[in-house]
């Protein structure tokens, strides 16, 4: 996956939509008038947040005519995922640590 | 960071910031004296034993530690160096490629803050999707299930 397409990953989890339609296609594929049924917005505006997912490799559509069922693609989102999670938790983590850490010597020192 | 991206691989940066109510010198032993990275170094849920600690603080200095998963026992060894040093301001420490993990760097600032201390952690290397399966993930909101989803391999 090149940083241009880890970038286009990225763009499209950024909005909140899109991602309810991703948490949706995990628990199986749907069509976009599916999709579409949780939402107070229009058909084509679902429509539309499916091509950005789907340019970003999100999501492939079947190729039955009439209903083109929507997939999750699971690699680019491990991915860009996974390389969050680990950079993050890395972080997050030994920063917690060391903020109890330098309390704690500042309260023996003082001791 | 020089280099193309090798197979499979991305080049991301990402800066990690945080402000510690220490003074600079007391955070700088911190991140240089072994018997204190052992009390913080790594991932929740990961412990970083002294023993297995060596830094020795200068350019090309080995910066080695192995992290060990409470849960299992699971050990992570890394093999890294600093290529900078300049107390109490900044280090750089960076990894050849090991264990599916891609090479990288990262460049530590210490900046005085009166009387505080700001942290800034900025990555940059290569990684691949291997490095998840090492992670403690911390899903989080409408990404909790996506997560079980994507650990459970389907597809």
């Amino acid at each position: 996956m090149t940083t241009a397409q880890l970038d286009s990953v990225f763009s499209a989890l950024a909005d909140p939509t899109r991602r309810a339609i991703l948490t949706r296609l995990a628990s199986g594929e749907a069509t976009v008038t599916e999709l579409a049924e949780p939402f107070d917005v229009t058909l084509p505006a679902i429509s539309k947040h499916v091509k950005v997912l789907e340019r970003a490799g999100l999501v492939e559509r079947g190729r039955e005519a009439q209903r083109r069922p929507c997939r999750l693609c699971p690699d680019p989102l491990r991915e860009a995922l996974g390389w969050l999670a680990g950079q993050s938790a890395f972080w997050e983590g030994s920063f917690d640590r060391l903020a109890t850490h330098l309390e704690a010597i500042q309260r023996e020192a003082r001791r | 960071m020089n280099g193309s991206a090798p197979d499979g691989m991305t080049r991301r940066q990402q800066t990690f910031t945080r402000v510690f109510d220490a003074p600079r010198e007391l955070v700088w032993k911190a991140w240089t004296e072994p018997e204190q990275l052992a009390q913080w170094w790594g991932p929740r849920g990961i412990q970083t034993p002294l023993e297995t600690i060596e830094v020795d603080l200068r350019p090309g200095g080995a910066f080695r530690m192995t992290m060990v998963s409470e849960a299992d026992g699971t050990e992570f060894p890394t093999e890294m160096e600093f290529r900078e040093v300049v107390e109490p301001e900044r280090i750089v420490f960076g990894w050849e490629a090991q264990r599916g993990l891609g090479a990288g760097e990262v460049t530590v600032t210490f900046n005085d803050r009166g009387g505080k201390t700001e942290v800034i952690a900025h990555f940059d290397g290569f990684t691949t999707d291997e490095i998840m399966a090492d992670a403690e993930i911390g899903w989080n909101g409408q990404l909790d299930k996506l997560g079980e989803w994507l650990a459970q391999g389907q597809d």
